[in-house]
């Protein structure tokens, strides 16, 4: 793929230029879906795959933090599942601690993340590339270990919030409206649609450009006037604030949290799946979320272990940077194209055989 | 710069970012890949398989009972061996007449440490599978996660406990010990060996304060000093650990371990490498370290100076109809065993046995009402592999195995040290199920 190409994927996918056709079709299909989505798939599907789709629109949401981050910016983090688990600690406190209604603890886990997730950003300043990605491993690591150490809050006093002690831990508390799992799946696509609502604010107004401009040439973009310290931390905290928000939907969803569901390793592996659904395009992140969260579940359902997926996200991360840098979400729908070209030709072929044929 | 090089330094970067990630990733995975070795037996052993359900080599063609399950498989953490053992001995039945003509379908649902994904298992069983029955979970969480859920649908889970609620809830019966009852068991003896002092070492996972208050309680007993640890896993500086533990246990005390069996061998071989072994009176260690796989790697050095608490009887050498029967089965159905003879087959023969059992008291429809009002009255049943008879009941709490033995490292395999020993009361959760089983009559 060419660059110029390459700029056409990087493009928001909702363009605002002219009001064609598109410009309304678009918008409609997304509502259509999006009511699909709520209304008929709880209602299709067994608990299973409704709360396997719970996961899918939380990790849709650190995918879409992630891709802002590596496909808008050119940042590349490896620490992301560590931010997510910063919000699911922050959350889980705040259940526990407080009666807060649960979207102001969704709004407080956002905002303390966020404003974590912004100081993990500051050798991004400096960084970028392989060392950034080595900087924010390193320092998923040592939040894994500190979390391991400190455990996530059970209930219990102070400020971790955790009894060693206990007998009975207790679940998390969820949303008044939102307490049956096919409920809270509804919650979820909410919460996550308006984090991609803020996503693509973001994309088509001045931030967005700035980090298009940074991401060709920092060079250039500090030339033109942009103040690339400010736009880089705000691409931070943005990713972070929507991550720690998910942090916040998966302690309603899971309803218990351990140090074990976050390991250093969900990052890369978050990474990878980032990758492969495409880093330019939001839609990107939600087939991301697919392949992290359906597959899985998939594969249970089938008898298959999971652990082949970590095969199959090497050889599909190798495969999408080689032959197709914008993602399955961008190639896909080009390779169907193809193939539809492809069998109308065998028909128009087929046809005239017949034709000629006495 | 042209936008092209900028395109393609990026992809560069992300690529070698990829190629590392990808890297490291399969070195977590290889890492947590554990080897097994499957075990085969010979045709005499399987003989004894006719006599594992009530019409011999009549295969039942009835309408399946559903049972199900939910165990922990990822690498490095995988018990599924445990279900894989009772779903032979349910091959076993199913090939034998059934239970009064009807199969047993098992149904097995594998999770990777995720509570989401427990719970979304649990409903998949019930909703989806049509499950009547919960038998052989062997999952870290599952106990915490689905608890509630199976109170609410008046479920009687059998299993392998791991987590506190699998002994301290109304819906869980476990056919082991745990971690803490069994660490209860290996302070007991070093108590019982007049240790001064006892140091308790144990893995920094979730849970680490109630499994600690068992041993905490009996040396307080006993008034005894403990000294309680925590290593985060897996352990990477294993000779300061041991040297940590023997300078403070001191030359009359012992050191208790409560880790899985590679972390407790980094520990052990540490402490034989720098010499202190002999340092302190004697060495514990609660049940994972009651395998010859341990034993062996430690060597002939280590001879009667491990002592480990074992819950479940040594098979090694085991006679009688039960043994018997159990490698029969695991000759003839086990292939999916990756273990073979073990603690976790064991564990997942008994489970399947007593939950045999008890359907076969069942008159009439084969519903979630019928089977668990069968599990739940399982009262008294033997087991070769257990110290003492089996309850259920309907209890606040269950932890029906708290007798168990002591074995000890001779030459590469594990030994018994001590027979049958009640756990003692002194732990106030064996106290308190004892007094509540015998309110009930138990």
């Amino acid at each position: 793929m060419d660059a110029a190409s390459l700029e056409g994927t990087a493009r928001p996918s909702l363009s605002p230029r002219g009001l064609d056709a598109r410009t309304f079709v678009r918008p409609a299909v997304i509502v259509a879906l999006l009511a699909f989505v709520l209304f008929a798939l709880p209602a299709l599907l067994s608990l299973y795959y409704v709360d396997a789709l719970t996961q899918v629109a939380i990790y849709a949401i650190v995918a879409l933090g992630l891709g802002l981050l590596a496909g808008r910016v050119g940042l590349v983090s490896l620490g992301q599942a560590a931010v997510l688990a910063l919000g699911a600690w922050v959350a889980a406190r705040l259940l526990f601690a407080t009666a807060l209604p649960f979207p102001i603890v969704l709004l407080l886990a956002g905002l303390v993340t966020m404003a974590l997730g912004t100081v993990v950003g500051l050798p991004a300043l400096r960084l970028s590339g392989l060392y950034l990605a080595l900087i924010t491993l390193m320092l998923a690591g040592a939040i894994t270990v500190v979390l391991a150490t400190t455990n996530f809050p059970n209930g219990g006093h102070g400020f971790l919030g955790y009894n060693s002690n206990a007998l009975h831990t207790p679940a998390m508390r969820r949303p008044t409206i939102a307490s049956s799992d096919p409920a809270f799946f509804r919650y979820s696509v909410i919460v996550g649609a308006l984090m991609f609502l803020l996503a693509l604010v973001h994309v088509r107004t001045r931030p967005g450009r700035a980090w298009a401009a940074i991401r060709q040439s920092e060079a250039a973009a500090r030339a033109a006037g942009i103040n690339t310290t400010l736009y880089k931390l705000w691409a931070f905290a943005l990713a972070s604030f929507v991550t720690g928000v998910a942090g916040g939907l998966l302690a309603g969803s899971s309803r218990y949290l351990y140090s074990i569901d976050f390991p250093t390793q969900a990052s890369i592996t978050l990474l990878a799946v980032v990758l492969m659904g495409g880093i330019f395009s939001l839609w990107g992140a939600i087939v991301a979320a697919l392949l992290l969260q359906l597959l899985p579940a998939l594969l249970n359902s089938w008898g298959v272990s999971p652990d082949w997926l970590t095969i199959l996200f090497g050889i599909g991360v190798l495969q999408v940077l080689t032959t197709a840098p914008a993602g399955l979400v961008d190639q896909v729908p080009k390779d169907l194209a193809r193939v539809g070209r492809l069998l109308s030709g065998v028909a128009r072929r087929r046809a005239r055989t017949g034709e000629s044929t006495p | 710069m042209s936008t092209f090089r900028v395109a393609s330094r990026a992809r560069l970067s992300l690529a070698l970012t990829g190629a590392i990630g990808v890297t490291v990733l399969a070195g977590f995975a290889l890492s947590g890949t554990s080897s097994s070795a499957a075990t085969t037996r010979g045709a005499r052993a399987a003989d004894a398989t006719s006599y594992c359900g009530t019409k011999p080599g009549v295969a039942a063609t009835g309408t399946p009972i559903n049972l199900g399950t939910i165990d922990t498989k990822q690498a490095g953490t995988d018990f599924s061996d445990i279900s894989s053992m009772a779903a032979a001995y349910f091959a076993c039945v199913n090939a034998n007449g059934g239970i009064n003509g009807h199969p047993i379908k098992y149904d097995v649902q594998y999770d990777q440490t995720q509570p989401a994904q427990i719970a979304a298992a649990a409903k998949a069983l019930i909703q989806t599978d049509k499950v009547v029955g919960i038998v052989g979970v062997t999952d870290i969480l599952e106990c915490t996660i689905d608890q509630a859920y199976w109170k609410s649908l008046g479920i009687f889970e059998i299993d392998s406990g791991i987590a506190p609620e699998c002994w301290s809830t109304p819906n869980s019966a476990a056919v082991n010990m745990g971690p803490r009852y069994s660490s209860d068991g290996a302070v007991q003896y070093a108590l019982e060996q007049h240790a001064t002092k006892i140091v308790f070492d144990q893995s920094n996972v979730p849970g680490t304060g109630y499994i600690a208050a068992g041993p905490a309680a009996i040396a307080g007993a006993a008034h005894v000093p403990i000294t309680q640890l925590t290593e985060n896993v897996p352990v990477t500086d294993a000779s300061s650990v041991a040297l940590k533990e023997v300078d403070d246990a001191g030359p009359n005390g012992a050191v208790i371990l409560n880790f899985t069996p590679p972390d407790a061998l980094v520990i052990l071989q540490a402490a034989q490498k720098l010499g202190i072994v002999n340092r302190v009176k004697l060495w514990g260690c609660s049940t994972p370290c009651n395998t010859d796989f341990l034993a062996k790697s430690l060597g002939p050095a280590w001879n009667h100076k491990l002592f480990v608490n074992a819950e479940l009887t040594d098979p090694d050498g085991a006679t009688g109809a039960e043994f018997a029967l159990y490698r029969g089965i695991l000759t003839k159905y086990g292939s999916a065993v990756s273990g073979g003879i073990g603690s976790f087959s064991q564990m997942g023969f008994v489970e399947a046995k007593f939950a045999v059992k008890a359907l076969e008291t069942i008159k009439g429809a084969y519903t979630i009402k019928s089977v668990n009002a069968a599990f739940e009255g399982i009262k008294n049943y033997k087991s070769a592999m257990l110290c003492s008879p089996w309850t259920y009941g309907n209890l606040a709490l269950h932890i029906p195995n708290n007798v168990d033995y002591t074995t000890t490292t001779d030459n590469g395999i594990m030994v018994v040290a001590q027979g049958c020993h009640k756990i003692s009361s002194a732990d106030p959760q064996i106290a308190k199920y004892r007094t509540v089983a015998a309110a009930h009559g138990l």
